[in-house]
């Protein structure tokens, strides 16, 4: 669909969404379809990565209802903080779901961190932020993320995507 | 449970299904456009110096490529359908 909104009246509309204020004037069509196009980029890029507590599982399977299933939410397993281990090992974590089981040791390097691990089924694509890296044939996979913040990290196959609920500070949210 | 919790754990869990899969699309953008926008806009802020040292972008640059990447962005997720499946994404618990 052709906008026929110039350069400078887009910046504009970010920037509104940006500040959360209400448009001075009149929006046509199109324009308040962008705004609020931008307001969910803008929502979503800047959403913290939760943790995805039991409840907020359990409240989500209410509520959801279980058609496609493009998305699911693994569930945190067995969180083991090991500040201290070797190597820099600084967690080592499982996460399972109906589809696939992954284990995840994470080890903090000078300029960011490695993450690798193993997935249950091959055919996975682990991502972390925009870094991504398949698995290979034994579902082995590694790759290093130059950033001191740990991105969300998820799993997509052709068919779903799995979200992990990383939050290393926050060990009991979400495990059982 | 309550109300608020309700609301509380609603908006936890769409709030992060729809950044992954907007952080996904996001990733196949070309260019220095999904560092840009993350290093700009997400929790970490970084300064437009802090662009300009990592990935080399001029400052006097930085604004119209961020604008460009935006709207990128805003095409590959319609592209993707993003808009109309955000408020009916299908999530199911392990």
């Amino acid at each position: 669909m052709e906008l026929n909104l110039t350069e400078s009246r887009l910046a504009e509309l970010w920037n509104l969404a940006l500040s959360n204020e209400a448009p001075r004037g009149l929006l046509s069509a199109n324009e308040s379809l962008v705004l609020k196009q931008y307001q969910s980029i803008n929502t979503c890029l800047n959403a913290p990565w939760y943790s995805a507590p039991k409840r907020a599982l359990e409240f989500a399977k209410s509520i959801m209802p279980p058609t496609s299933r493009r998305f699911l939410i693994g569930k945190l397993i067995h969180p083991q903080p090991l500040l201290g281990f070797a190597r820099g090992i600084v967690s080592q974590i499982q996460f399972e779901s109906e589809e696939v089981q992954v284990r995840i040791q994470i080890e903090e390097l000078p300029n960011g961190w490695r993450m690798y691990g193993r997935t249950s089924e091959p055919g996975w694509t682990i991502w972390s932020g925009s870094s991504n890296v398949a698995c290979d044939g034994d579902g082995e996979f590694e790759f290093e993320v130059r950033s001191k913040s740990i991105e969300p990290l998820s799993l997509h196959s052709h068919t779903t995507t799995i979200l992990l609920p990383m939050n290393l500070s926050e060990s009991g949210d979400g495990s059982e | 449970m309550l109300a608020s919790e309700e609301a509380s754990a609603e908006e936890i869990t769409i709030a992060a299904v729809q950044s992954a899969s907007m952080r996904r699309i996001l990733g196949k953008l070309p260019g220095k456009c999904p560092q840009l926008l993350l290093m700009l806009y997400s929790d970490n802020e970084s300064s437009y110096q802090e662009v300009k040292t990592k990935l080399g972008i001029p400052s006097g640059s930085i604004g119209p490529t961020r604008s460009r990447c935006i709207e990128r962005l805003r095409k590959a997720l319609i592209s993707e359908n993003f808009f109309e499946s955000e408020l009916n994404s299908d999530i199911e618990s392990s």
